[in-house]
């Protein structure tokens, strides 16, 4: 991760072995001192004030050395042994810095090595003085102690408590080490940052890079991904489905368990599955821009523009992260300082689309409309203007309190390490692989049984799933929904957008015509070749999309069947109703985490009053795009 | 005289806070202490972007807060 303050909000943690010590390694929010401002940085300071913890190693940005010392400083009277990481070794060599290690051992009395995060270097040295410490903990003269008794040797009276004499105190102690143990005054200026800093931070043409990057950003992940998707969905729906339906047979598998794995685990969570590529390389783009240093130029960018709607540049962070997942970035308020600005920025987040809501946006705008990617687009926009007027809004009646000062660090620019950009989407798509085996899963059985339930029924039209669907269909129907299969889809949206896919996929394949009896099985060998050859169509495609200038369509969910999915999506919708269906899902809620967080982050009171005042916006919303459209 | 009286690119040694202001405590353990040089590297809308020369670290500030931290 950044190994500035503000990027990481919550404490992570791991368990390892070592030498047979049991290891609780728990990663702490950045913060610059343990004065906390922030929630974040509390978290961080408050265990650290704890008696939870044994050992504390400090991460030490050695382009920032000074500053960074002036945390251990802080640090080192709270009594417990510290382990330094002088981490970022390899830039700060690039930049000329050196530091004479056992000098700065000697002064403040702790262990220390250089480590490169993102390559792993050192990190054995470092854990080698981490067991050092832990074979210590509890005897006479354990590191702490004899950490004490080092810093006397050097004459180095650490001062207590955050006053500001204390503090002034503290960095006269800094500027000791570090004349003392480095040459950090004749390091070189990035001129890289200051070159790119003239351009991406210029008022007009920052911006316009701004809106291109972005621009790419949605081009690459749709064009790229689009021929994998529908590789993907074939594999899933001529491949899996039909292999498994014809060794089911084989075999003499019962039919409703044949049904059961087609319908609601191949055709609900299988469905999910196609978009991973789409999620995977978006999250590729939002980390990029987050650990190469472009974020913070955002923000300062956008700041003139949210001044003008009561807020700062600061809340810009948790809105981008918004893009990528509404949970993080409601956890990202953490790092505002204001209570207001906090509950404010909690309630525009849930509005802005993520890529759980865009696999639902892709699916249907590919289906009714011949400009998807405008589609997409404009419900992005939508997202974002109701979530600025609800800003403005708000600032102006209910959260009125006083905005906090705006400061901000501007990292330098880096390339980012393909090895932390790959750790980091791949945790994110894990994330949503896990989703899908675990929430949609278990979803996809319920309305799965819902739908053949109860016993005995002609067809889904008379299951449970359907009474409820027709029970709640009266309410949607003003904006367009009068068909029971789509508002019962609706029901399970709530614990999360993609939900809605998998659900569909069910509901619409089981109220589906039935496969043809005594259909002829399938040659596996034949498929598999086509699965082969159709993959590697699909990289050539990938690549041929992106060299494009605009948008170039995928098509998901095309199975080739005359009367496939798509085919009866398409007869129970309309243009009008599709689009006013996706409005609610963009501006209802976004999903159940997204609620847990919000009552975790906000309190229940903002998060029920989020929840009725999200639902009357999107449907008001959504009656009027589709009464507006149907009257044009 | 303070932040908001410079000019760009212009150096000047940073002197504290002439009102108590609470953003003040998380300026200084970010960097800006008394008797650091800085220099302004960019005035931009609300918003000004300090480098602090003797950390080679670059902080934005808005011009209410630049409005009340003295230099010289």
């Amino acid at each position: 991760m950044g190994n500035w303050a503000g990027v990481t909000v919550e404490k992570s943690e791991v368990y390892i072995t070592l030498d047979g010590h049991n290891l609780h390694i728990i990663d702490l929010p950045g913060l610059y001192d343990l004065k906390a401002t922030t929630d974040a940085e509390k978290v961080a300071a408050n265990f650290l004030r704890s008696e939870e913890l044994d050992i504390i190693v400090d991460v030490i940005d050695l382009s920032n050395f000074k500053r960074n010392i002036m945390l251990t400083l802080e640090l080192l009277p709270l009594g417990k042994p510290v382990v330094l990481a002088l981490n970022m070794a390899d830039e700060s060599r690039k930049s000329g810095i050196s530091v004479d290690v056992p000098e700065v051992e000697g002064m403040l009395g702790v262990r220390a090595a250089f480590t490169v995060g993102k390559t792993g270097e050192g990190v054995d040295t470092l854990l080698k003085y981490v067991l050092e410490c832990c074979n210590k903990i509890g005897k006479p003269g354990g590191a702490g102690e004899g950490g004490d008794a080092r810093r006397k040797a050097a004459r180095l009276t650490l001062p207590r408590g955050d006053s500001e004499e204390a503090g002034e105190e503290r960095w006269k102690l800094a500027d000791r080490v570090e004349k003392e143990a480095t040459n950090f005054s004749k390091r070189k200026p990035s001129s890289l940052t200051h070159r790119l800093d003239n351009v991406l931070l210029h008022p007009f043409i920052g911006i316009a890079i701004y809106v291109l990057l972005f621009y790419l950003m949605f081009k690459v992940s749709f064009d790229f991904s689009g021929p994998y998707m529908d590789w993907i969905d074939g594999f899933m729906n001529n491949f899996l489905s039909a292999g498994f339906t014809a060794l089911g047979t084989n075999i003499g598998l019962p039919a409703i368990l044949i049904r059961f794995v087609n319908e609601a685990i191949i055709g609900g969570v299988g469905f999910v599955v196609t978009f991973i590529p789409l999620v995977a390389i978006l999250y590729f783009f939002i980390t990029f821009f987050e650990m190469s240093g472009y974020l913070p130029r955002i923000v300062f960018l956008m700041d003139r523009f949210m001044h003008r709607l009561g807020l700062h540049g600061n809340m810009m962070t948790p809105l981008l992260l918004s893009f990528g997942c509404n949970v993080p970035a409601i956890m990202a308020t953490k790092n505002l300082e204001n209570r207001t600005d906090k509950i404010l920025v909690g309630m525009m987040i849930p509005f802005m689309s993520c890529p759980a809501r865009l696999v639902v946006f892709a699916f249907f705008s590919f289906i009714f409309f011949d400009h998807p990617a405008v589609v997409i687009i404009s419900l992005y926009l939508v997202g974002i203007v109701v979530a600025l007027l609800t800003a403005l809004v708000l600032r102006r009646s209910y959260l009125k309190g006083k905005k906090a000062s705006f400061v901000l660090e501007m990292p330098p620019y880096r390339l980012p390490s393909y090895r932390t950009v790959v750790i980091i989407v791949w945790a994110h798509t894990k994330r949503f692989l896990w989703r899908a085996g675990t929430v949609i899963f278990i979803v996809s059985m319920i309305v799965w049984g819902l739908l053949n339930l109860p016993p005995g029924i002609k067809g889904p039209d008379e299951s449970i799933a359907a009474s409820i669907g027709k029970a709640i269909t009266p309410v949607f129907k003003p904006i367009g929904l009068d068909d029971w299969r789509a508002t019962t889809s609706l029901i399970p949206a709530f614990l999360a957008r993609e939900v809605v896919l998998s659900s569909m996929a069910v509901i619409y394949k089981t109220s589906g015509p039935e496969p043809a009896p005594g259909a002829a099985s399938p040659d596996l060998l034949v498929l598999a070749k086509e699965q082969g050859i159709g993959l590697l169509t699909s990289v050539k495609d990938s690549v041929l999309a992106v060299a494009t200038l605009g948008f170039s369509s995928f098509d998901v969910g095309d199975t080739g069947e005359e009367d496939g999915l798509r085919n009866s999506i398409k007869r129970s919708f309309t243009p009008a109703s599709a689009y006013s269906f996706m409005i609610l899902l963009l501006l209802y809620n976004s999903c159940v985490a997204t609620v847990a967080i919000m009552i975790k982050e906000l309190g229940r009171k903002y998060s029920l009053i989020f929840l009725g005042g999200s639902f009357v916006i999107a449907w008001v919303l959504a009656f009027v795009v589709f009464n507006v459209w149907i009257a044009l | 005289m303070t932040i908001l009286d410079l000019d760009h690119d212009s150096e000047a040694v940073f002197k504290g806070a002439r009102d108590y202001h609470h953003t003040y405590g998380k300026l200084r353990s970010m960097g800006l202490q008394k008797g650091t040089r800085i220099r302004v590297k960019r005035i931009q809308g609300r918003n000004i972007i300090l480098n602090i020369l003797d950390l080679g670290v670059e902080l934005v500030i808005d011009k209410d807060l630049a409005g009340v931290m003295e230099v010289s």
